[in-house]
């Protein structure tokens, strides 16, 4: 009696759809726990249907470790600050493991990173406390880095901090975006400068080529270990975000849009400026992600739907948009209001589109988006006290082989 | 021998000949005297300051629950001047300078400031601080910042809350109060600004 419930018990799992972690899985999901903000990795190899609670995945032990992090081929680095030391973590038997580390001296938070090749990692670090920009070359099969000064203007008159939103490699050059603040006043209260920045070095040798200003808008790029918005498409030409919304730039006047660098070009294409706030999307936006084919994927807000910066975090008021960035045209996606003002929320795999939606408690999903088609079906539900869906990567591919 | 601004600060520094040290402990002990009003020509926002400062280094290690209250009634004032006083006599000399935490435990709320940062609680209620203070309400309550300028913040019970002040003097300075948990709300310039200086 007790062997047939227990079978009877299983095949009711089975036909529902509930889904075990699995170890080896090959998505990784990374989530906040609702009251404790605890954060949690669960590994699936499906997301395009049945049920997974994260909250029995695998707890990671560092907190508010999510938005720090960069992910590759299944290893998390982290810059951690207070050591100086970059870390290479792994899900091993269902523990978040420290596996390698190297010294980073002087590097502070990470401003954004990039690969020049799969097994190279470039960081970017502005610290502020000690005036420093310095940029770290780590090669990650064997944890040994190269650390320089990035020789580009620091903070100047009026401004005592930058940010620094892209690091694109096309060949012997290097293509950076940045634009300077002034914090003061009330902590935490900053201004923006009315200008973004975009400087060509030499690489590897870092000698500075070329500099140049657009005001049109302000912010470039975007603290990429918390949600992407730069890409290079199939040909090698470079887009960018400029942000200037509450949530990243502060300069909300100016309009967030779209830049292009074209591949074989030296500096920014002065023809091309996708003005997102002119378009139907009308508002300001953080994120972008590539799809394919000329199509990315824009994630706005809703300036009316919030008040105050907890609000922009906690209320559900971010939409999708697919844009054609040849076209400049915009069609929203018929997604629930997403929560979260910075997520790395969509994932391009196999020619669909993963996009984790945070809606609300028992309203988060993995939606699956088919550009082909232009279909969009909530897939995989992601159950338990889970308030935030803040990363979906993928760890490796059926094959076992590593991502790119 | 009159106990003037000068005086007291050549007691601070241990110079005093035998007779000037009684006079100023004398003063001290002196509750008599209901008017807790500093010796003319001495500001008392500067002397409060000065002694809070004095006060954050030189206490023993055990953290004090209450602290001392600047309008409290004359005599029971002069008694914690004795106390704090006292204090300063038996461990200045000695006791090296570490940074204190303070924390304040009310019936509505438990304070705490962080490294570098100072706190105390006027007769009206009125938080006045400077650095980073963390706020755990014990009910939903309303709360006054800044005797100067004042701000009023409402908190949830069950919640912890940081209130940032910065301790550099400037006219009409602001305060942030935030949710702990909605930190990571911030914008990454204005989150990494916090963390850099509080320490967080």
């Amino acid at each position: 009696m007790h062997l047939r419930f227990l079978l009877v018990f299983w095949s009711l799992l089975g036909l529902i759809g509930c889904h075990q972690s699995h170890p080896e899985g090959t998505y990784g999901i990374y989530v906040m726990r609702s009251g404790d903000a605890r954060e949690y990795i669960v590994r699936t190899d499906q997301l395009d249907s049945g049920r997974i609670d994260p909250l029995k995945g695998i707890p990671v032990p560092i907190p508010q470790l999510w938005a720090e992090l960069i992910e590759r081929d299944g290893n998390y680095y982290h810059m951690n600050r207070k050591s100086g030391y970059l870390v290479r973590h792994r899900l091993i038997d269902q523990h978040f493991t420290a596996q390698d580390s190297v010294a980073l001296p002087d590097v502070s938070f990470i401003e954004n990173y990039s690969w020049p090749t799969p097994d190279s990692l470039f960081l970017i670090s502005y610290n502020r406390k000690i005036s420093k920009l310095q940029y770290a070359r780590v090669d990650v099969r064997t944890m040994q880095a190269q650390t320089g000064k990035l020789p580009l203007p620091l903070p100047f008159g009026p401004y005592n901090s930058m940010s620094v939103g892209f690091s694109h490699f096309r060949g012997s050059e290097l293509f950076v975006g940045y634009t300077y603040h002034t914090v003061s006043g009330r902590p935490g209260q900053y201004t923006t400068s009315d200008t973004l920045y975009v400087s060509t070095l030499a690489y590897p040798s870092m000698r500075l080529i070329r500099t140049q200003k657009d005001t049109k808008s302000t912010y470039p790029g975007s603290v990429n270990t918390e949600q992407p918005s730069t890409f290079a498409d199939e040909k090698g030409d470079f887009y960018f975000l400029a942000c200037p919304g509450f949530a990243l730039g502060n300069h909300p006047r100016k309009p967030t849009a779209i830049y292009r660098i074209k591949a074989g070009e030296a500096t920014l294409d002065s023809t091309y400026f996708f003005n997102i706030s002119a378009s139907a999307i009308h508002n300001h936006a953080y994120g972008l992600w590539y799809i394919g084919k000329g199509q990315a994927i824009v994630r706005s807000e809703r300036r009316e739907l919030f008040k105050t910066m907890e609000d922009h975090y906690q209320v559900p008021h971010l939409e999708f948009y697919v844009v054609d960035l040849n076209q400049k045209t915009t069609r929203k996606l018929a997604l629930p209001l997403d929560k979260g003002s910075a997520r790395s929320c969509v994932l391009v795999d196999r020619g669909l589109v993963y996009i984790s939606v945070n809606a609300g408690p028992d309203d988060n999903y993995i939606w699956v988006y088919n550009p082909n088609d232009q279909s969009l079906k909530k897939g995989l539900k992601i159950e338990g006290s889970v308030d935030y869906l803040l990363r979906l990567e993928k760890l490796k591919d059926a094959s076992g082989q590593t991502s790119d | 021998m009159k106990v003037t601004k000068e005086l007291l600060e050549k007691y601070h520094r241990g110079h005093c000949t035998p007779e000037e040290k009684t006079a100023v402990e004398n003063w001290l002990l002196d509750d008599s005297d209901v008017d807790d009003s500093f010796p003319a020509s001495v500001d008392e926002a500067t002397i409060q300051q000065e002694m809070w400062a004095e006060i954050q280094q030189e206490l023993p290690s055990s953290k004090p629950r209450r602290l001392f209250r600047w309008s409290l009634p004359g005599s029971v004032a002069a008694a914690c001047v004795v106390v704090l006083g006292l204090g300063w006599l038996l461990y200045r000399p000695h006791t090296p300078a570490t940074p204190q935490s303070q924390e304040i435990s009310g019936r509505d709320y438990t304070l705490a400031a962080g490294p570098e940062s100072k706190v105390q609680v006027t007769k009206a209620g009125i938080i006045n601080f400077c650095g980073r203070l963390e706020i755990q309400p014990k009910k939903d309550v309303q709360l006054s910042f800044i005797e100067q300028s004042p701000e009023h913040f409402s908190f949830q019970k069950g919640e912890t809350y940081f209130a940032f002040h910065t301790c550099q003097k400037a006219d009409h300075e602001k305060i942030l109060v935030i949710k702990e948990k909605s930190l990571q709300s911030l914008p990454p310039v204005a989150k990494r600004q916090l963390m850099d200086e509080w320490g967080i």
